[in-house]
């Protein structure tokens, strides 16, 4: 988040309001290159309504001049189906400002009735990639035929662009969500050069090869329709990963990897001379782990101090590989801020100045399954955590044990709700580059177990005759449960999670009073507790003075899932996560308990939910226990795992009759 | 050359007018001095949960040579992570014509140690650029920003032939301020406005400047129903003005405002038509007699017949920018096509040309802000609607608004003043509310409801009003899909789990006729199954409702856009095996001002073994919208009093 004036975000909105009234309207007789003239001309099968638009052509021509530059043409067209096709009729062209250039933009729209509207310089938007960023070199060219497209319009590009390849390397993904007619990736080398391909997601799909020329195609691909649970789309759509390269590979050395060990090197040789040991970082090591008796409470000392450090990102000279290449430790250390690589950076200076190693590890964040050990690239990576060399008296759930290294202790940096000690769940079993030089490689992070990531919550109550309740509710988080709290705790005011909470008790009941709120946030030991005592003057429905209803599920569940759809294509991913609940209820003199629902018991390979009730001494102590295994459920059983949720969800809306004596 | 407006060199100090000098500022190069208890500070003085705390904020906006100049001060105090986060990085958002220069900042931790930018830190960026335009910024990340730390920025600003006319002055932001302060100069007269912070004036001070402070400013915060912005937030307006200030009053300014409106607009073209449209009022109400009955008829034809190119979802944008304005009513009547504007306009001429006074209304728009007449600037106003006068009464039209139904106007152009704009003169008014039964939701719900708790059946919901205004314009774009996709999204709102199928969505693109959603629906296990009973919500359609409000305290006004009504009209035929055990009818919910009413009745056909459930509900009675922060408590107890009744519990027993 930034400050001061406006949101940048906002700003470039504004931009594209102000081009929206700039366009000039062009007369009907221009004219669509023959490409989208034979792509506009096919006739699409009939999709599913919710298909919004169908991509007739996607192609990427790439060319390795003998100078070095790579030259690529992508043409595109899309086809309206209905109305939200709309947002679709978008052209963009991303460029780095330091290694290349978008040469052209074109795009073209062909009506229904043939006539067609050209975008030409006018048209086109230049905006800066990322606004978050303080500063960074990726910007997008952009011309936005949205507002001129309607149900059965045509609307193409054509681009091309030109920039230093860093690496012999390169990824196509055959399609998006959209259902695609064709699909084409060709790669045009010098004489003597040579490409390789790897399939993702597909049958293995083979290139058309002439002389230097190699085209890589696919046809008619279906849509790929978003559910809930569902993997990304970068692990659903095909794709090909691409290596190639000169006969001579003494020509390709940093540009072409044979494999993880040759990354590591290469990567290694980006970060290890950006650990820079100086007095200042000698001392801030030294002040930090003061108190620190123990290998694990130094390494916490200062996984704490840098995760805690302002996360900014400033990406300069990206084109020439500066975006793999952290900044010198001591620059951050003065400046006292940094993005993910000067934070994994700077923590490994302080660990080396305490004699403790440590190696950065690149690795994807948003999705653990996005990194494929097939192809070694540092183009899989988005982001950079550390592994710690430990020894036998430092464990836990993150400890690895890696083959060439020994013990490591993984751990996110720039993650600041997640200590020393758990790792976030999104990098979780995720393959990651181990930077190491010789001794690197790929290997896959740990995970830690569901119970690791508890949530305990005791609850007591008192139920009047009234159905009024007063109660007391304790919550003990640990792991990414924890986490989770931390992050919401943390980013809202005291007086705003406050409001949070109210909202939380009056879902359970109209009318709930806060009565007393305490968080305790124990990161060291991740953990998160919570207390919160509250009323509720009509938690318990009367009827006919007769009986006392209520449900003995008071707060609810903040993970609650709801599979509704009948049908499932993709498959299903599971998070993993525990929780415990007990419910003691005082009740009402006078009253006894007439009926509780069957207690639950669901036990399957993905996932665990009991329920329970026992009578006893005038109350009534209701438990619920819920494990969910880490996972990936294909769509053939999509039935039982919605059968699943629907049975918790009842479980947990069953209420209690109590009758008067 | 800077275009100035007439100026005179004096100023009005009325309610909310003052006068400023001509002179000149002084520049501070020096950081000011930082003083020993705000370094050392823990606790924020304005808001004791705050996460950062402005220590100052100054702006020295000089508008009295050909650029206007502006100079910017602010001193923050981190008190937490979120302030830290928030005070990282600065942005200075800058296009054509505007140079950023002098940046400055520096952080001062508690013990006094400081760490200062330099140049190397700030980045110049263009963050977006067409052939034409080009926006830059400059950026910077703050060094070594932690809790207890003071930054502070400065940066010079100055915008080539800029000036200060229509300036907002915000003194109020999303951070407490202890001391919040706008310095002028004016180039020569000038007024301004101020909202929420009736005690600030600008006095005069060193330089040639006007100083204006707010001390101790609360963050601005978002509540549920709240007013807009504008109607909470502490802000002025500033702007020129010719007027002598001693002796012009609001009136005059609507006046001479009136007056350029009729002179720009044609506005006595319009409202004294020519023949022809005095021969095409006649035929286009031939056989009305009743005044009424005319009125509706020139609205039907300004409704229907003109196609109306604001509200045509086939029209593209280059369509739309491609098609000639109207210059005149005739154009629009000859082309019978046009924008909202030019269908109002037409009306006007037409109800004109049948021989009644009609007016153009001017009114403020209540989604942006409240307008009153004594606030006389015109960004405030907009052509909204035409009054035309039957049997001495004002009534209101806006065929242009093409999904509002006839006799209403949009909710955010109804319940306040207007200008009522002749061609001769003006006169004010009040646009009056409209009542909850004019807004209402009839909802009909045929059920069957299974042994293992799953309820089966069909819905229809129609939305007249002002709801049915808001479904039509949310839908009339969107392919089919996604209406039925905006349907399913309201259901599962409502119940998570239902499943809805023959879905037909009717009247989407009807001026007139009510919004109709006609569905059917399954949810399992929508009443609770336990051993010999079966709990179940029969008020199907709030069965999923959540308290409105759930915050204990609140500082700001309630306001909802309009008053509406429900009116719900279920029946659920039983499970063969199950008797009603109990139906306990929740009591009626009620104010004794009349403005809401909660009535729910139950019953059951004993022959067909039919629940019956009936519900009414209206909100917003006598106009009443906008309760006062101090009405809190007692509107939010009636709202869950509401949410209790509707998600009322009954019992079913096996036989």
């Amino acid at each position: 988040m930034r400050t001061v004036l406006r949101s940048l975000t906002s700003l470039v909105f504004a931009a594209i309001v102000l081009l929206a009234g700039s366009v000039a309207a062009f007369a009907g007789d221009d004219t669509a290159p023959s490409w989208m003239k034979q792509a506009a001309s096919q006739t699409p099968p009939v999709y599913e309504k919710d298909v919004p638009a169908v991509v007739l052509h996607d192609e990427q021509q790439v060319t390795l001049g003998s100078d070095g530059k790579l030259v690529t043409v992508e043409n595109y067209a899309i086809k309206m189906i209905n109305r939200e096709g709309r947002n679709f009729a978008i052209a963009r062209a991303f460029y780095l400002v330091s290694a290349g250039k978008v040469r052209s933009i074109e795009a073209w729209l062909i009506r229904p009735d043939g006539s067609v509207k050209e975008y030409g310089k006018e048209s086109i938007l230049d905006l800066i990639d990322d606004p978050d960023d303080v500063y960074n070199e990726g910007r997008i060219k952009v011309i936005d035929a949205s507002g001129d497209v309607d149900t059965g319009h045509v609307f193409g590009y054509t681009v091309i662009s030109e920039d230093t390849p860093l690496f012999y390397q390169d990824r196509w993904q055959f399609q998006g969500r959209l259902p695609t007619l064709v699909s084409r990736y060709s790669l045009n080398l010098p004489q003597g050069w040579k490409a390789s391909s790897i399939t993702f997601n597909a049958a293995d799909v083979k290139p058309v090869v002439s002389g230097s020329r190699y085209t890589w195609e696919l046809r008619n691909l279906p849509n790929i329709p978003p559910e809930p649970m569902s993997p990304s789309v970068d692990n659903l759509a095909p794709q090909i990963a691409v290596n190639y390269g000169p006969d001579d590979r003494t020509q390709a050395v940093n540009r072409a990897f044979a494999d993880w060990l040759d990354v590591s090197r290469w990567a290694a040789s980006m970060y290890d001379t950006q650990v820079v040991i100086d007095d200042n970082i000698a001392a801030k090591a030294r002040d930090l782990t003061a108190n620190a008796k123990t290998e694990l409470e130094k390494i916490r000392a200062i996984g704490t101090y840098v995760q805690n450090l302002q996360y900014i990102s400033i990406d300069i000279g990206v084109g020439h590989g500066n975006g793999y290449k952290p900044r010198p430790s001591d620059l951050v250390l003065s400046r006292g801020y940094g993005d993910c690589k000067d934070k994994a950076n700077l923590m490994r200076a302080l660990l080396k100045s305490l004699k403790i190693d440590a190696y950065p590890i690149a690795i994807y964040s948003g999705d653990p399954n996005f990194v494929r050990k097939e192809w070694a690239s540092p183009r899989q990576f988005n982001h950079c955590i550390i592994a710690v060399k430990v020894s036998d008296a430092t464990a836990g759930p993150t400890v690895m044990t890696h083959a060439k290294l020994g013990r490591l202790l993984i751990f996110d940096a720039t993650d600041p709700y997640t200590p020393v000690g758990d790792l976030p769940d999104y990098l979780q079993g995720s393959y990651g580059l181990v930077i190491a030089g010789d001794n690197g490689g790929l290997a896959l992070m740990p995970i830690t177990p569901p119970e690791s990531d508890l949530l305990e919550r005791n609850i007591s109550v008192t139920l009047t005759d009234s159905g009024a309740v007063t109660g007391k509710i304790s919550e003990k988080a640990s792991g990414q449960t924890s986490a989770y709290f931390r992050r919401e705790h943390r980013s809202l005011s005291s007086s705003d999670f406050r409001k949070v909470i109210e909202g939380w008790l009056t879902n359970g009941s109209a009318g709930a009073q806060l009565v007393g709120l305490s968080a305790n946030d124990k990161q060291a030991q991740s953990g998160f507790d919570l207390d919160v005592e509250f009323a509720a003057p009509k938690y318990g429905q009367v009827m006919q003075n007769r009986l006392l209803v209520f449900k003995p599920v008071i707060v609810g569940r903040r993970n609650a899932i709801f599979l509704t759809e009948p049908k499932r294509t993709n498959p299903i991913e599971m998070d993993s996560h525990a929780m415990r609940e007990t419910v003691t209820f005082q009740l009402p003199v006078g009253f006894v308990v007439d009926e509780v629902p069957d207690p639950v018991n669901l036990e399957t390979p993905f996932g665990k939910y009991t329920t329970k009730y026992d009578t006893k001494d005038g109350k009534l102590v209701f438990t619920r226990s819920v494990t969910m295994n880490r996972g990936t459920v294909g769509a053939d059983k999509y039935a039982g795992v919605k059968d699943f949720f629907a049975k918790m969800l009842d479980a947990e809306q069953s209420p209690v009759v109590l009758v008067r004596k | 050359m800077k275009l100035s407006p007439p100026r005179k060199p004096y100023f009005a100090l009325a309610a909310a007018c003052a006068l400023f000098l001509l002179t000149m500022s002084a520049t501070a190069q020096e950081w000011r001095p930082l003083s020993p208890q705000d370094l050392t500070a823990k606790t924020p003085v304005v808001e004791p949960d705050a996460d950062a705390e402005v220590l100052f904020w100054e702006i020295r906006v000089d508008d009295s040579s050909e650029n206007l100049a502006m100079k910017h001060y602010v001193r923050v105090k981190i008190f937490s992570e979120r302030g830290r986060e928030k005070y990282s990085k600065v942005d200075i958002p800058f296009r054509k014509g505007i140079r950023i220069k002098n940046i400055q900042a520096r952080v001062t931790k508690p013990d006094g140690t400081s760490t200062e930018l330099t140049k190397s830190d700030v980045f110049d960026r263009e963050i977006a650029k067409t052939d034409k335009i080009k926006v830059r910024a400059k950026s910077f990340a703050v060094p070594n920003i932690e809790p207890g730390a003071i930054v502070e920025y400065r940066y010079d600003e100055v915008q080539d032939s800029g000036w200060a006319e229509d300036m907002r002055m915000i003194f109020q932001d999303d951070v407490p301020i202890r001391s919040k302060t706008y310095y002028f100069k004016p180039a020569a007269g000038g007024r301004y406005l101020t909202f929420n912070m009736e005690e600030t004036k600008f006095v005069k001070d060193k330089n040639g400047f006007f100083k204006a402070s707010m001390e101790n400013v609360p963050a601005l915060k978002k509540e549920p129903q709240m007013p807009p912005e504008d109607e909470v937030r502490s802000w002025l307006i500033f702007y020129y003005s010719s007027d002598d200030p001693k002796r012009s009053t609001a009136s005059d300014f609507w006046a001479r405002f009136g007056g350029g409106i009729v002179k720009r607009w044609g506005v006595k073209d319009t409202l004294k038509p020519d023949k022809e449209m005095k021969a095409a009022a006649a035929s286009i109400a031939a056989g009305a007699t009743a005044p009424d009955d005319q009125i509706a008829k020139i609205f039907d034809f300004c409704k229907n017949k003109i196609k109306n190119i604001d509200f045509d979802p086939q029209m593209t944008d280059d369509q739309r920018d491609e098609i000639k304005p109207n210059k005149s009513t005739s154009d629009t009547y000859e082309r019978l096509q046009g924008t909202s504007g030019d269908v109002n306009e037409l009306f006007a001429s037409l109800a004109t040309a049948l021989g009644y006074e009609a007016r153009l209304a001017f009114g403020g728009d209540r989604s942006e802000k409240f307008f009153k007449v004594s606030q006389a600037h015109e960004s405030f106003i907009h052509f909204s609607s035409v009054a035309v006068k039957i049997n001495g009464r004002w009534k209101y039209y806006s065929p242009g608004d093409k999904f509002v139904p006839y006799g209403m106007l949009a909710w955010n152009e109804e319940a306040t003043a207007v200008l009522l704009l002749g061609y001769k003169d003006y006169i004010t008014t009040e646009i009056p509310p409209s009542t909850p039964e004019e807004t209402v939701a009839k909802r009909t719900g045929r059920f069957t409801l299974s042994e293992d708790g799953t309820l089966t059946g069909t819905v229809k919901i129609e939305y007249h009003g002002h709801l049915s205004n808001e479904y039509k314009l949310d839908n009339y774009k969107e392919s089919a899909n996604r209406q039925e996709e905006n349907l399913k999204d309201h259901v599962k709102a409502n119940v998570s789990t239902a499943t809805v199928s023959d879905i037909s969505i009717q009247n989407v693109s009807d001026p007139e006729k009510p919004f109709t959603y006609i569905y059917k629906v399954t949810v399992p296990n929508y009443a609770q199954k336990t051993g010999k009973r079966l709990f179940l919500k029969p008020g199907y359609f709030e069965s999923g409702s959540q308290p409105l409000f759930s915050s204990a305290t609140r500082k700001y006004s309630i306001f909802f856009h309009h008053p509406w009504s429900e009116e719900d009209d279920i029946e659920i035929t039983l499970p063969k095996d199950f008797a009603l055990d109990n139906a306990d009818t929740p009591a009626r919910v009620a104010d004794a001002g009349k403005i809401s009413d909660l009535q729910i009745e139950i019953g059951i056909d004993q022959a067909k073994n039919i629940l019956v459930y009936k519900r009414k509900f209206l909100f917003g009675g006598n106009g009443f919208t906008l309760f006062g922060a101090s009405s809190y408590q007692p509107v939010k107890s009636l709202f869950d009093a509401f949410q209790t009744a509707n998600t009322h519990v009954i019992t079913l027993k096996q036989r």
